[in-house]
């Protein structure tokens, strides 16, 4: 596509998402593509740049909703694959790649093109959503650029005698040009990591001192989640300028949890061995991923186990004071841009 | 004391955005009625009185000598339309870029499409051409009217303005060649079972 026609530059968007912004003399060119199977016909809307009074960007589930089908292709291909592997299949290999690489490609292409946003454009008679930006990145853009052109053709503000409302106030951020991140605005996904966190060393230290086979399993399902949404806080966010803070807890958590994960696969392995060897015949047989295995380690006197159940304790104290550190950091940021963390 | 107005949310389009004067500066706002954090960016218009809200339409009759509105008699006349000429009130008149149009000009050169300036849509019939040359490959019967129809829609929109963003007519040209080899492979193929 060109990137300059007539007395027109391109701004941001594509053909492909839907539509594209151009920059003219006074006027801002939105090109929409509409498309049945092939692009098939486009409208255009001008807009002054004396008369765009302010354009508003939020954050749309697209993004979350690429992922998951991202993971699913990716599972499915991996699922196939490795049911082929079993089989000694190579024909399944070959359903395994077509799922897989798509699924691949999906989570990576959306991963660099970073959250999705819908932009709207404010004017005295209209308000027009942007279709050709899907992108933060992409509004970025216009944004930076419309800051820019608005201003010179509008001047200075004028004066006006209106009293404020009781309204929140917004917060300014200036722009430092289209890689500038914007400022920790509170978020449900590093909120909830945090509380996970909480929860997650609390059942880690509760399963080094029980040999009750329940917590064990929760204690892995409640570590997986903490990782999860540690990894999903970091995700969701990584546009904004996370507090050092939570940037550090969030990482310790997703590193912590992954080597929690790890330890107690080999250790339900270790365990399973151990079993069978030392307490002989006349002991249960646990089968290779029975969990009861893990909480016999103590029972069948399992050389190693005060090493683990130290590492245990030690894991689960370092993933409550990173979610200690996390939560009211969380809280404030959400209190400081909505009034009350609830909103 | 600053002043505050309200814009639009990005998500569920109310006016639910009190934001203050930004001078230049993306600001954080969230809505009143979703809760929708947004990144707003208020410009000078949104403060002035004048441009903040729609032009009010108030009776301006003309006075002793002054010119009346062509199509609102009424009104006075404060403008000229820039491509018809006739005098219009405030009420009649819109501005499109440096120019100064009557609403029924302005009607006219939109649905008319031939004025660059004024188009606001367009057919992409190198898309369509090329789009009906391919995909009826898949339900190849119909190749026998799909292929002769993007033929002729190729010649008919040779002149035809392609997208507004200049590019060549490979596309046409393409559809036009892929509809040229379906109708020679058919021509073959009746051939082929006539002298069987």
């Amino acid at each position: 596509m060109k990137k300059a026609f007539d007395q027109y530059r391109w701004i941001t968007g594509s053909t492909r998402a839907g539509g594209t912004v151009w920059e003219g003399p006074d006027h801002f060119l939105f090109i929409e593509t509409q498309a049945f199977i092939a692009r098939v016909s486009e409208s255009y809307r001008r807009i002054d740049f004396r008369n765009v009074q302010a354009i508003s960007i939020a954050k749309t589930q697209h993004r979350l909703w690429y992922n998951v089908v991202g993971v699913l292709l990716l599972g499915l291909g991996g699922w196939i694959s490795a049911t082929a592997v079993s089989d000694d299949n190579s024909a399944l290999h070959f359903f395994g790649f077509l799922f897989g690489v798509p699924g691949l490609i999906v989570l990576a292409a959306n991963w660099i093109k970073g959250p999705t946003v819908r932009a709207k454009v404010l004017t005295a008679v209209q308000v027009m959503t942007v279709r050709g930006i899907k992108r933060q990145k992409a509004a970025l853009k216009l944004v930076s650029r419309a800051a820019e052109l608005c201003m010179i053709h509008q001047g200075e503000l004028p004066k006006t005698a209106q009293e404020p409302s009781g309204a929140t106030p917004a917060v300014a951020i200036p722009l430092q040009g289209t890689k500038t991140k914007l400022p920790f605005a509170g978020s449900k996904s590093v909120t909830s990591a945090s509380v996970a966190l909480i929860a997650a060393g609390g059942l880690q230290g509760l399963d080094s001192i029980s040999s009750i086979t329940a917590v064990t399993v929760i204690s892995g399902v409640m570590i997986t989640i903490a990782g999860m949404l540690c990894i999903a806080g970091l995700g969701r966010n990584r546009d904004r300028a996370l507090p050092s803070a939570i940037l550090g807890s969030l990482w310790t958590g997703v590193f912590l949890t992954t080597a929690v994960g790890i330890g107690m696969y080999i250790l339900l392995n270790v365990s399973h061995f151990q079993t069978i060897g030392e307490v002989g015949s006349s002991a249960r047989v646990f089968s290779g991923f029975d969990i009861q295995s893990f909480d016999e380690m103590a029972k069948i006197g399992y050389p190693e186990w005060p090493r683990v159940a130290t590492a245990m304790v030690v894991s689960g104290v370092i993933l409550i004071f990173c979610g200690l550190i996390a939560l009211p950091a969380a809280i404030r940021a959400r209190r400081l841009f909505h009034g009350h963390p609830s909103a | 004391m600053s002043s505050l107005r309200t814009a639009h949310c990005a998500s569920c389009n109310a006016a639910g955005l009190p934001v203050a004067e930004g001078n230049g500066q993306l600001l954080q706002v969230a809505c009143s009625r979703c809760g929708k954090v947004n990144d707003v960016l208020p410009f000078p218009a949104l403060f002035n009185p004048a441009t903040g809200k729609p032009p009010s339409l108030t009776d301006d009759p003309p006075g002793e000598g002054e010119s009346a509105c062509f199509y609102s008699p009424q009104r006075k006349a404060t403008k000229e339309c820039s491509h018809c000429g006739v005098l219009v009130s405030d009420a009649w008149a819109a501005a499109w870029g440096s120019k100064t149009v009557c609403l029924k000009c302005l009607e006219h050169l939109r649905s008319d499409a031939k004025n660059v300036d004024f188009q606001s849509k367009r057919l992409l019939w190198d898309n369509i051409i090329l789009t009906l040359a391919i995909l009826p490959i898949l339900f190849y019967p119909a190749l026998v009217i799909t292929a002769p129809a993007a033929l002729i829609l190729g010649f008919w929109h040779w002149n035809s303005p392609r997208s507004l963003i200049p590019r060549t007519r490979i596309r046409l040209i393409i559809g036009m060649v892929i509809a040229l080899l379906q109708i020679a492979a058919i021509g073959f193929l009746i051939y082929f079972l006539a002298t069987r």
